[in-house]
């Protein structure tokens, strides 16, 4: 519930819009579950056929997120589809994803993920690239693109506050 | 900060479940707010005073040196 509530933010204050608000979402969990779909067979085709010049371990890969987007997209479809005909429960889900104190707590969640994340990816850069060089250069390109980001969303919004 | 929604809430006599649905937010944030463990934004502590029909200063007690002028 609180994983999904960092993508599920509202700011819906009646039933009325959250409905509206939940079938664009339903419409946006339709492309992934196909787009998931689609990533699950191209590797599956790719991984029978044979003719391609990527690892199997990839293809795994692929096949396996591929799958793992769809069947969560569908769950969340079919989830919406039962909140949108109990009212009941729509208040009950909009006051969670609306309630402020539900988004400090996720902000605050989030942030201590994001610092926790910025030092595993230093420290395993600078211990993993003794043994793997590529693993530095990856992990840094992580790390800068984070702070790059950070510094287009800090401008963003110094604009519009 | 002391908040008194508790205090009026009884008074009113209405559950925390009527209040969070007044003011459209969870049970849980209410629990939380009259446990002092969660400042209320200002938007939320506007419509907790209109809902009382108090001002914000007579619902929030603002005693810390740092809350004050």
């Amino acid at each position: 519930m609180s994983m999904r509530g960092i993508f599920c933010q509202t700011t819906a204050t009646t039933n009325e819009e959250y409905r509206k608000e939940l079938k664009d979402r339903n419409g946006w969990l339709l492309f992934m579950a196909i787009g998931g779909a689609g990533e699950a067979a191209a590797a599956a085709l790719a991984e029978s056929g044979g003719t391609l010049s990527i690892p199997d371990y990839m293809l795994g890969v692929y096949c396996g997120t591929g799958a793992g987007i769809m069947v969560a997209a569908i769950v969340l479809y079919i989830r919406n589809l039962f909140l949108l005909k109990d009212e009941e429960k729509l208040k009950k889900s909009r006051l969670e994803n609306y309630d402020e104190r539900n988004q400090e707590i996720r902000n605050k969640a989030l942030l201590a993920a994001v610092k926790i994340l910025l030092v595993v990816c230093f420290v395993t850069a600078m211990v993993g690239g003794i043994f793997y060089p590529y693993l530095i250069k990856m992990l840094l390109f992580v790390i800068y693109v984070f702070l790059f980001s950070y510094l287009i969303a800090n401008a963003y919004y110094k604009r519009r506050m | 900060m002391q908040t008194k929604i508790a205090e009026y809430r009884k008074k009113r006599g209405v559950t925390q479940e009527e209040l969070a649905d007044a003011v459209n937010v969870t049970r849980q944030t209410i629990i939380s707010l009259e446990g002092g463990r969660y400042k209320a934004s200002l938007v939320l502590a506007h419509k907790l005073a209109q809902y009382f029909d108090v001002t914000i200063e007579e619902l929030i007690v603002f005693d810390k040196a740092d809350e004050n002028l």
